[in-house]
């Protein structure tokens, strides 16, 4: 990792604090202390060869981990470099999403961060004296996970790093930097710098997780074009000795900081995290002065007692990769897309999404099982999103912080008519929260052949339904999904036919194909599923022979209302080869 | 966009216009902007509805800032 590369954007720690924060990293903050992992210097081979592995990733932030981890537990050996040995400094990325969550529960990570975690739902946007609307995010969807965890993403990646470390075939390095990359059209060779001195690496594959100012994406020529933004922010991790409720809250010029915004969000260890607006033709290290940041907090908290564990300040850019595969180079998180922190929490967990997409691709074409072609897919599938998550953002930060006299007028227009009139509050704009998009330009969905409710089309994630196991105890859809294909089909037996030995003989033939049957309503027996609360019926438009077959990442990869080994076997060929019909 | 090929049956043209007039009394013009970007949003939620106009302006003129020094 390194403190200055990745979003929410140019940290600045002053003093004494800064520079010993510059040189390695904060030693605690909160109850939480930061670990050292250690170094270990490049174990030279005995002959003249350079060291060549199949996959180096670059970047060992939550992104980087995400995906080496998911790779290395595919069985694809995979080394992870990384030119410090701590995590984040500061919170950083503290709204982990609901699907972020399952992802990293199927990685086996999920429980520490589950229990370590603040969760919230409910939030409140205020303006001026008045709270003008309260909300709570997604509500109607059921599953085992809250729409957020607030943990703080040193806090996160420490507990991936634990994960990590139990991983067969996943080798970090710490302190061992990317320098130099020359991606070829058969190999990635690599320099790395270490404090031993530098030493060459190659490899088949090469993932740039390493932040906005990604070395892999520069040294591959991918451009980055975006915006800088001009309004500046404190951000600060406060220890807050006070009985409040785990609710966002956000104000839109508080009698108690006039004309700015305040964000207040819970995270663990009753820390809060505050960000507020400052001047931006103001010096933002005078806004860092511990006497003003004591007084703009004692104003904004009252009575609370607090303790500020860690502040900075950030600006933010809006920019894109050109491309997030580019030959034998492809870039996921930061180094592929850099958001406003006004994103919904868009910026880490669309780049854990990024891991996800990519992962089983990487490890299917290393293991031979599909075409290269198929990586391509991972840019069609990604890139469109991450376009909407800038646009989203952008309009997000436009209305926080309005730069024309238009946006200026709707902006005070819709504040001073919300909570008054009901339609108005639609258009507050604090950010709109990370959600986990269809695919909707994904080569690899098989169009719909039968009727079906545009809800859960190919390209959707999948949804958790809650379900009974055999025996009568709970079980969730999205923990029988994953890793591999899987083909889900609603209907006992007797009415939804379907041979397993041929699904068998399809895995062994073309991929791994799991399946899980699910019954209407019934006691599950067997290895069945009950759908007893009707959840999977209702929001799959399920009924006795419909069929899902969902990729590795769980997203939907094509439905039937009565399904083949053949329809199955042409769909995963298809997606083995990118999309090409075989 | 939004475009509109005929005023609908049944509105008043005139009184439309003063009743905007009216929304710049007391208002500097900065106020006056927002209480019309307030209003395009009331009539864009409630397009089909032709005698929207008078209670969004009522609405608005309760709600929106009005410089009173």
């Amino acid at each position: 990792m390194s403190y200055e590369q990745s979003l929410p954007g140019e940290f600045a720690l002053t003093g004494e604090e800064g520079k010993r924060t510059r040189a390695r990293g904060p030693e605690r903050l909160g109850d939480f202390v930061y670990p050292r992992f250690a170094y270990k210097p490049h174990e030279r081979s005995g002959g003249s060869a350079p060291e060549r592995v199949p996959v180096v990733v670059a970047g060992a932030g939550m992104v980087g981990l995400t995906f080496a981890m998911d790779l290395a537990l595919k069985g694809v050996a995979c080394v992870l470099l990384d030119d410090n040995d701590t995590v984040s400094a500061g919170s950083r990325s503290i709204a982990q999403a609901r699907r972020t969550m399952q992802i990293w529960s199927r990685l086996g990570a999920a429980s520490p961060m589950f229990a370590h975690g603040v969760h919230w739902s409910k939030g409140h946007t205020h303006y001026s004296d008045r709270c003008v609307l309260s909300f709570e995010v997604f509500p109607e969807r059921e599953s085992r996970f809250p729409p957020f965890v607030s943990l703080a993403q040193y806090y996160v990646e420490d507990f991936l790093v634990k994960r990590a470390m139990e991983i067969p075939n996943l080798d970090i390095r710490w302190r061992h930097r990317v320098a130099k990359v020359e991606a070829r059209s058969d190999i990635v060779g690599l320099i790395v710098e270490t404090p031993d001195g530098p030493y060459t690496l190659e490899a088949d594959w090469i993932v740039g997780a390493d932040g906005a100012r990604s070395t892999v994406r520069q040294a591959s020529g991918i451009d980055f074009p975006g915006d800088r933004l001009r309004d500046k922010f404190v951000i600060a991790d406060v220890k807050l000795f006070g009985d409040l409720p785990h609710e966002r809250n956000f104000w839109f010029s508080p009698p108690f900081y006039d004309g700015n915004t305040v964000l207040r969000v819970p995270q663990s260890d009753g820390i809060w995290r505050i960000d507020w607006q400052i001047d931006p033709d103001g010096d933002a290290q005078d806004e860092l002065d511990p006497d003003v940041v004591q007084a703009r907090l004692r104003r904004m908290l009252g009575d609370i007692e607090f303790k500020v564990e860690w502040v900075s300040t950030y600006t933010s850019e809006h920019r894109l990769a050109d491309t997030f595969r580019k030959g034998r180079v492809m870039l996921v998180g930061d180094a592929a897309h850099q958001l406003s922190p006004f994103g919904g929490g868009r910026g880490g967990n669309s780049g854990v999404q990024d891991a996800d997409n990519l992962a089983w691709k990487l490890a299917a074409v290393v293991k031979g099982q599909a075409r290269e072609k198929l990586l391509d897919s991972y840019s069609a599938e990604r890139r469109p999103i991450a376009v909407r998550n800038i646009e989203d953002s952008k309009l997000s930060t436009e209305f926080i912080t309005p730069k024309s006299p238009h946006s200026a007028a709707l902006h005070s227009a819709v504040l001073a008519l919300s909570g008054v009139a009901p339609f108005a509050n639609a258009y507050v704009n604090t950010g709109r929260f990370s959600v986990w998009p269809v695919l909707e330009t994904s080569p690899l969905s098989r169009p719909d052949g039968d009727p079906f409710h545009a809800q859960g089309r190919p390209g959707t994630p999948a949804f958790d339904s809650r379900l009974s196991a055999p025996g009568g105890g709970e079980a969730w859809l999205g923990d029988r999904l994953g890793d591999d294909f899987v083909l889900v089909l609603y209907g006992a037996q007797a009415d939804a036919p379907f041979e397993e030995a041929a699904l068998k003989k399809a895995s062994e033939a073309l991929f791994p194909i799991g399946f899980q049957r699910i019954v209407p309503g019934a006691r599950a027996e067997g290895a069945e599923l009950a759908d007893i609360h009707g959840s999977f019926a209702s929001q799959y438009d399920a009924r006795p022979g419909t069929a899902y077959l969902f990729r590795p990442d769980q997203h939907v990869l094509a439905r039937w209302r009565s399904v083949t080994i053949e329809k199955i076997e042409t769909a995963v060929r298809a997606t083995l080869a990118g999309g090409e019909t075989c | 966009m939004l475009k509109l090929e005929k005023v609908p049956a049944g509105f008043d043209v005139d009184r439309a216009y003063a009743s905007l007039l009216r929304l710049s009394d007391g208002r500097t013009e900065e106020e006056t902007r927002q209480a019309l970007a307030a209003l395009v949003l009331i009539l864009l939620n409630q397009i089909e509805e032709t005698g929207a106009l008078d209670e969004a302006i009522a609405l608005v003129d309760s709600a929106m800032p009005r410089k009173t020094d």
